[in-house]
């Protein structure tokens, strides 16, 4: 099938974008536990946080309960075990013993998206702090009111370098590197932030997941939330029905500027405004013309909707902007349309989640996988059909986070167990090969050995 | 068959277990050899499922060659014993684990699937064989449990060691263990080799050792032949000495040192016993050169031959025959070695002591520094010369407390008294002087000076900083510090026998304070144990205690003044404090009526004992053959059972299943599952909070890994 496609792309039948999506998720399809990678962890204290940057695909950035955030290479090993074992150190570490360590644990670890030479970390200590990565030390640091739980940064942002925070205040801040100060405070979750993703397709629109259910979505050129995604609010499949939207216009007025339907969008901005109260109120006046006397960013505050009972612990966008995953405290993983804001129904099978704690999820680029933090495995579904496709078990505790890289098709997985597993496509033609030049250094080839 | 009531119903529970067992192990027990020939019965599921089902401490080697053969043959087979061996491991009961657990070992070292099998699930699997979740220990079996973690853990090690490369989730499962379960590892490979290694030097160098004894074995026989007939000679040179001084006479010197002739019949007569030769001006130079050698023999030649000994010992030579030979010959010189000192301190020569001379020397050197000199470290020098600094006598004096205490040590303060009793005054002061008990106050009784911190004369120079050399102590200080205590003792007691006369005669002889518990409160009594105060005595002197205690009862009823419900068997406890003063009062007002009464009451309470009696035969009867008939069932059950694992193939088949059928109880897995609380457990469960009990569950853990490792070095 392999040789097949192989072929198919010297004749030209294959596009060269197909050939390589099929490649992609054929190795993704095949993740295992890797033997020849791993990483040395550094960590005394569970893995919360795991990040690859976004520049290069090289290095990945882990933070842990212990206050350490450490860097790794991904592609060279610092040494081989027997032969073969690619390990991975460190190269580098801020843990408490750094004169600008954080003091507890560490909530979140992220990437300056544009090049490798800045780090976030998010604490529990109330602080946000930028790192140098080539100095290692703290170029920056902001106070935060409560314990920070999240941080995220936009992936595609180019007029803006903003860190949005979420901590166990009620407002999302958005903290300026340009300036050292926060820009932004975003009111309108009723509880704690447990978890922000900025969209894949524009660098203005912030999503946050909230202790209180609740997911908002921020525009942050205007002021208050523009969407509140409701469970109860749904559709069925993976796109809104056509019919449904040409009827129903008010509805899609609430598009955001997302990538598919930017022009569309703009093209109704100003009937958005006028619709969008009638709409934020809530569950029965979708279809309502009560006007509020309200600001339009204000009114929002008050839709009361929820998509989890329970927190939201984890978002999630796929990397085309369109979709986004949710999982809560409820054991539930949702997916939405962005484009709508509806739920979109799709019943991912049974699953237990971690409650008290963000959770990392990922997914593959294309997207077909959402990858699941479930107690100590971790969950493979079809994003689609919900189904499960495999469980990754490995850890010895709870799994915090996981982070796909999609350059490399490689799945790292952070957990309590202080762990951070390589899940690498398997390759078995290779390691056979490799296996019969390395046999004679080894203590026990894994063969059969029937004595009797 | 007669069976005791009690024996039955003990059979009777026991029999729904026993069919149990039964129905659980007639397939193996009918299986003698390996021939599972019944090919439709080995199939892996009941093959897993016969080798997993038994009590016995291990998988029975028959089935488990059948298993690994059956596995072989197969892919599809060893996934389904994968699959029911993780079935098995999640049983609630530890032994089942154990079994299954040993079988999971055997596949897993031989078959690779087994292997990518086991590692996939492994995060599944260890906890349930090794249990070091808190919220899921391991199931109930103790001993069992013990032994599964403990197989587990070696296991795991080996797993490691010989796959640990192939298979990421072991070294993951054994970091994590090893780091953040805090799983005791053995670290046996790692000592083992160590041992070895540390074991090869040393032999080499042995070797070396003997290769160079085998050049010089004869130089040092010599040598020390040489010093030990030194000796001998030097003790027969001062045998004969002291004999010729014997035989001529006290000289002066000790004329003027032992001035009277008790003290000099003591001295003699110490002397003789010992048969101690006494250094003189004369032999001194015999002496040096016998102090000498002796030393030379104890401290240089005794070591060495026993180092060679110990070498030799240790030794492991290819030819062993010069071995043995010098092994042999050190033996003999160490024995002669010993039989010479030995005899050296028969004889009282206190040759360990070289200084000793010296010090007296320097001693009479020095004798006009009188104050704190004392040089040797040895206590009774020191008391000597502490008297010698206080009394500040003349230098005879001194010479001779120390000449007394040569002799020996025991009998210096004996010489002292002879001294002391030449005085009339002073013995008259001694008789009425107090007796104190020994303590540091008597050294310095009676003075009242200042006294030096370093009173000792040690060198402290440069090694607690500054010293004061001058230092003193005020005598105000000194006298606080003596100000003597002593344990308030109390002046003993002496506790009178009750003595009331007892019915088979004498006198009671039991010693309380002030209530007897037969006789009520002691009162003085005469001879025969009538009370002295007391007028008359009564009729009721001979009466048995218990026997007097009912009749004061039954007076007591026909007094009508007590109770109505009283019971003849009333314990006598109860009456005891009634008894006396009631039997006082009541003796005196039913003086009339009372021979009658009170024969009739004996004669009934006789009546009422003898039936009692007969009662209590007929019981003890009864549990003796109760007894008598629960050990031979158990008897028999002991040998069913032993016949049953060791013996069964012989037994006629007819006789076994008469055996399991009627008494046999072959234990069960269930069985194995019932707590058998000791009286340790009890205690231990009392004592030990949930934290105290995992602490000591990690300690004998501990201590059993380490019993393991000493019993079985080279296994790991």
């Amino acid at each position: 099938m392999w040789l097949e496609e192989v072929r198919g792309r010297e004749r030209g039948e294959l596009r060269a974008r197909r050939f390589e999506a099929a490649a992609r998720a054929r190795r993704a399809a095949s993740l295992a536990l890797s033997n020849r990678k791993e990483f040395a962890t550094p960590h005394h204290g569970a893995v919360s946080s795991l990040q690859v940057d976004l520049t290069e695909g090289r290095y990945l950035l882990s933070g842990a309960s212990d206050g350490s955030a450490a860097v790794f290479d991904v592609w060279n090993a610092t040494e081989y075990e027997t032969g073969f074992i690619a390990k991975h150190r460190h190269i580098l570490l801020v843990d408490k013993q750094h004169q600008n360590g954080h003091k507890f644990a560490i909530s979140a670890a992220v990437w300056y998206p544009v090049d490798t030479g800045l780090f976030v970390t998010a604490s529990f200590d109330q602080y946000v702090k930028v790192w140098d990565t080539n100095s290692t030390q703290v170029v920056m640091d902001f106070k935060m009111p409560g314990k920070v739980f999240t941080a995220a940064m936009s992936p595609i942002a180019t007029t803006h370098m903003l860190i949005a925070t979420g901590s166990a205040d009620v407002q999302v801040r958005l903290c300026d590197i340009a300036s050292g100060a926060f820009t932004h405070t975003l009111s309108g979750h009723r509880d704690g932030i447990m978890s922000l993703e900025w969209s894949a397709s524009s660098e203005w629109v912030l999503m946050s997941g909230g202790c209180d259910g609740a997911i908002r979505f921020w525009d942050i050129r205007r002021a208050g939330c523009f969407r509140v995604l409701d469970q109860s609010q749904s559709q069925l499949g993976r796109r809104s029905p056509l019919l449904k939207s040409t009827t129903e216009n008010d509805h899609i007025n609430s598009i955001g500027p997302s990538a598919s339907t930017r022009s569309l969008a703009q093209k109704r901005t100003g009937n958005s405004k006028k619709n969008s109260p009638t709409m934020r109120k809530g569950q029965n006046l979708i279809h309502g013309h009560m006007q509020q006397r309200l600001h339009p960013g204000l009114s929002s505050s008050q839709n009361r909707a929820t998509s989890h009972y329970g927190a939201v612990t984890g978002l999630r966008t796929t990397k085309d902007g369109m979709y986004l995953l949710s999982s809560g405290s409820d054991s539930r993983l949702r997916l939405w349309d962005i484009d709508s804001g509806c739920n979109t129904l799709v019943n991912f099978e049974a699953m237990r989640l971690q409650t008290g704690k963000p959770l990392q999820l990922a997914v593959t680029e294309d997207p077909s996988l959402v990858f699941v933090p479930c107690m100590a495995s971790i969950k493979a579904y079809n994003l689609w059909s919900g189904t499960t496709f495999r469980t990754f078990r490995g850890h010895y505790e709870l799994v915090n986070c996981c982070y796909y890289s999609e350059q490399d098709q490689e799945l790292y997985t952070g957990s309590n167990d202080r762990q951070i597993l390589v899940w690498s496509p398997s390759t078995p033609a290779f390691t056979e090969m490799e296996d019969d030049e390395k046999r004679h250094g080894l203590s026990a080839a894994d063969e059969d050995n029937w004595s009797d | 068959m007669q069976r005791p009531t009690v024996s039955s119903s003990f059979a009777g529970r026991h029999t729904p277990t026993a069919a149990a067992a039964a129905s659980a192990e007639p397939e193996l027990g009918s299986n003698p050899s390996s021939s599972f020939a019944a090919a439709a019965d080995s199939s892996m599921a009941s093959l897993i499922e016969r080798a997993t089902s038994t009590t016995a401490p291990a998988v029975d080697p028959a089935i488990l060659r059948a298993i690994k053969s059956s596995a072989r043959a197969s892919d599809g087979a060893i996934r389904d014993a994968f699959r029911l061996l993780l079935s098995l491991m999640s049983k609630p009961h530890s032994h089942v684990r154990l079994l299954a657990f040993s079988i999971a070992d055997e596949l897993f070292m031989r078959s690779k699937l087994f292997r990518s099998l086991l590692a996939d699930a492994l995060d599944g699997f260890l906890p349930l064989a090794v249990g070091f979740r808190r919220a899921h220990p391991l199931p109930p079996p103790t001993a069992s449990a013990a032994l599964l973690r403990k197989a587990a853990v070696q296991a795991l090690e080996r797993w490691h060691h010989l796959f640990g490369a192939h298979y990421r989730q072991l070294r993951l499962a054994v970091e994590y263990l090893k780091v953040s379960a805090r799983v005791q590892f053995p670290v046996l490979r790692a000592t083992v080799e160590a041992r070895a290694a540390r074991e090869a030097r040393t032999q080499e160098i042995l070797a070396a050792k003997v290769e160079q004894l085998r050049g010089n074995l004869a130089s040092i026989k010599d040598e020390i032949r040489s010093t030990m007939d030194e000796i001998r000679n030097g003790l027969e040179i001062i045998r004969a000495d002291y004999e010729k001084f014997e035989g001529y006479g006290n000289d002066d010197d000790a004329e003027e040192e032992i001035a009277s002739l008790s003290m000099r019949s003591i001295r003699m007569a110490s002397l003789m016993a010992g048969e101690w030769v006494p250094e003189t001006q004369e032999n001194e130079a015999v002496f040096d050169a016998l102090r000498e050698a002796y030393r030379l023999l104890v401290s240089k030649h005794l070591v060495t031959v026993k180092e060679w000994i110990s070498v030799l010992i240790r030794v492991d030579l290819p030819d062993n025959r010069f071995r043995d030979s010098a092994l042999k010959e050190f033996i003999d010189i160490k024995n002669e070695i010993r039989a010479v000192r030995d005899r050296c301190t028969e004889l009282g020569l206190n040759l360990d002591n070289v200084r000793r001379r010296k010090g007296d020397q320097e001693e009479e050197d020095d004798e006009f520094w009188v104050e704190g000199n004392i040089e040797a470290p040895s206590p009774a020098r020191v008391q000597s010369s502490v008297d010698v600094a206080s009394t500040s006598r003349d230098t005879g004096k001194g010479k001779r407390v120390v000449g007394g205490e040569k002799s020996d040590i025991g009998k210096s303060p004996m010489a002292a008294n002879g001294t002391r009793n030449l005085d009339p005054e002073k013995s008259k002061l001694f008789a009425e002087a107090p007796v104190v008990p020994w303590s540091s106050v008597l050294d310095r009784w009676g003075s009242s000076g200042d006294a030096h911190v370093n009173q000792r004369g040690l060198e402290l120079d440069s090694h607690w900083g500054r010293v004061d050399n001058d230092a003193v102590i005020p005598a105000a200080k000194i006298a606080e510090l003596n100000v003597h205590s002593s344990v308030y003792r109390e002046a003993p007691v002496e506790i009178l026998p009750c003595h009331a006369p007892l019915k088979k005669g004498g006198l009671c002889q039991r010693r309380d304070l002030k209530v007897c518990p037969f006789h009520g409160s002691i009162v003085p009594r005469d001879a025969e144990g009538n009370p002295i105060e007391q007028h008359g005595g009564s009729s009721g002197a001979e009466v048995d205690p218990v026997e007097q205690c009912d009749t004061t009862g039954n007076s007591n009823e026909l007094n009508g003044n007590s109770d109505g419900d009283y019971v003849e068997e009333a314990s006598s406890s109860r009456m005891t404090d009634l008894s006396n003063d009631d039997y006082g009062s009541t003796v005196g007002t039913h003086d009339l009526g009372k021979i009658t009464v009170e024969q009739l009451v004996r004669q009934a309470i006789k009546n009422v004992r003898k039936r009692d009696m007969d009662h209590k035969a007929l019981e003890r009867a009864q549990r003796q053959r109760i007894r008598q008939h629960n050990e031979d069932v158990l008897r028999e059950a002991a040998i069913a059972s032993t016949s049953h694992s060791a013996a069964a193939y012989e037994q006629p088949p007819e006789a076994r299943g008469r055996g399991r059928r009627g008494k046999t109880k072959a234990p069960t897995l269930a069985s194995m599952l019932k707590k058998k609380i000791t009286t340790k457990d009890r205690i231990a469960e009392r004592l030990l909070n949930t934290r105290a009990t995992d602490a000591t569950i990690r300690e004998a853990s501990h201590i059993e890994d380490m019993s393991y490792r000493e019993a079985f070095p080279n296994q790991w």
